[in-house]
């Protein structure tokens, strides 16, 4: 009787246990994504890994590259990336267009850095945004923060996007932090159960190691999703209020509210 | 039923506290008087909350609360100055790096004052003067190379105690007869260790 017990138990148990990359027994779906672009120089490479690896991910581009359109020359190495990502399977998001802290900003700059990229990418863009620093994609304790952060999210609901944070922030910008990036991905993929992964492909130490994360996410048994696996409307086209400049709400009624909530405190 | 709805509550009690991460220790620094560490509380889907920890050495300690502007801002190095002055430096660690920021803190006078601000988002050792602080700056370049560019900041009229090369992160100090450590792993220190001559007492943000 004994015996069989083991031997059912050793059944159930073994199947999972040759893929036991978590503490949990389990392995978990990840989407890697890429902050800041494109690079000319780096995010070549990093398609070049991507396709090598099979692996589909999101770029959230910034606005700012792409100053002047398809009218500046200058641009056309940066639309051909454009190009590349979406044939080799990749969504494009928006990362706004100046990398700045949005709730530090009025409503007026607010909109107009989230706008300001549509035109310039609205045949490459998925329906997906990705606020610098997250900034106002968090809940706060305090009550102005939180008023502006809700300022924030207003306008890029209202754009027509869905804001896409991260599950898991692997810090890839910061020198004092590298040394300890794989193992503290890894433990945040099991802490996180999977999800979407921060990278930024305009850091050098990025591109030098992605290969090596990629494989060891690999080995640890989990598996590369797109990003509609995590946000459906991923594969949807970028809506045509993302460049319509009269279906946002005034500007002033989104001022009115956070001066509301000001003076409320004020009081 | 009434078991069952206790064992919801207490189910989903576990989970709300399974969510919420614990706040860690992020540096330190020993003025030989006092030891002072940042603290970060990093919940998922909130913005960070950070302070300061004090601890005397008759191993008391006490929080200090960052003003408003700094209280998202992750102290990322902390510089022992004269008067008993602590500077603080910070930095918005949340999907990137913004500048670093400079603040000093009188404990006596209960001020906080902004010092400077230094245009560099990376680096992992800074040379530490008198009066000025200077960061070794890793910079992606247009052609995909790393270059390394040295930026010193003055701190106004800050005397620092504590001169020399430091290599981020600190987790260590010893300076004469106190002690401190961070314990745990590397950026996820829940312990700070501190010794003073023969005691020792492990303090929990």
């Amino acid at each position: 009787m004994k015996k069989i017990f083991y031997i059912t138990l050793s059944v159930l148990i073994l199947p999972t246990a040759t893929h036991a990359a978590c503490p949990d027994g389990k392995t978990y779906p990840v989407h890697f994504t890429f902050d800041d672009g494109p690079h000319l120089i780096l995010t070549p490479r990093v398609l070049e890994i991507l396709k090598e690896e099979k692996v589909p991910s999101t770029f959230f581009v910034l606005g700012k590259h792409f100053a002047g359109g398809k009218g500046n020359a200058a641009n056309k190495p940066k639309y051909a990336l454009l190009d590349r990502m979406k044939k080799e399977g990749h969504r494009i998001g928006s990362h706004t267009y100046e990398h700045i802290n949005h709730p530090q900003f009025s409503a007026a700059k607010v909109k107009e850095n989230i706008m300001k990229p549509n035109p310039l990418l609205k045949d490459y863009l998925s329906p997906v945004l990705r606020l610098p620093y997250g900034g106002g994609s968090f809940r706060s304790s305090n009550p102005t923060t939180q008023a502006k952060n809700n300022m924030v999210m207003k306008t890029v609901k209202d754009a027509g996007f869905t804001h896409v944070g991260w599950d898991i922030d692997t810090n890839d910008w910061d020198a004092k932090k590298r040394p300890t990036l794989l193992p503290t991905m890894l433990k945040d993929i099991c802490r996180q159960k999977g999800g979407v992964v921060l990278f930024h492909d305009i850091q050098k130490f990025t591109v030098d190691n992605l290969r090596d994360w990629i494989r060891a996410v690999k080995r640890e048994g989990h598996t590369f999703e797109p990003m509609e696996h995590f946000i459906p409307r991923a594969a949807e086209p970028l809506p045509p209020e993302a460049c319509e400049e009269d279906s946002m709400k005034p500007v002033k009624a989104l001022r009115k509210e956070v001066d509301d909530v000001l003076e409320m405190i004020k009081e | 039923m009434k078991n069952i709805s206790t064992l919801a509550l207490v189910s989903l009690f576990f989970t709300s506290v399974a969510c919420a991460q614990a706040p860690v220790f992020t540096t330190l620094s020993s003025s030989g008087k006092d030891i002072f560490a940042g603290v970060k509380l990093e919940a998922k889907g909130m913005e960070p909350e950070t302070y300061l920890l004090q601890v005397n050495k008759d191993l008391t300690s006490k929080k200090i609360a960052l003003p408003t502007e700094l209280a998202h801002r992750e102290v990322i190095a902390l510089f022992p100055a004269e008067k008993n002055q602590i500077v603080v430096m910070s930095q918005r660690t949340v999907e990137q790096g913004d500048n670093p920021q400079f603040h000093s803190y009188n404990p006596a006078k209960k001020e906080w004052k902004k010092l400077a601000e230094v245009k560099c988002m990376t680096f992992a050792k800074l040379k530490v003067e008198k009066s000025a602080v200077t960061v070794n700056c890793l910079e992606t370049n247009e052609k995909g190379d790393e270059v390394e560019t040295q930026k010193k900041v003055a701190l106004k009229d800050i005397t620092l105690t504590q001169p020399g090369d430091i290599s981020l992160p600190l987790a260590k100090v010893e300076d004469k007869s106190v002690k401190a450590e961070l314990v745990g792993d590397t950026f996820e220190w829940k312990e700070l260790k501190v010794g003073v001559d023969k005691k020792e007492k492990v303090f929990r943000p």
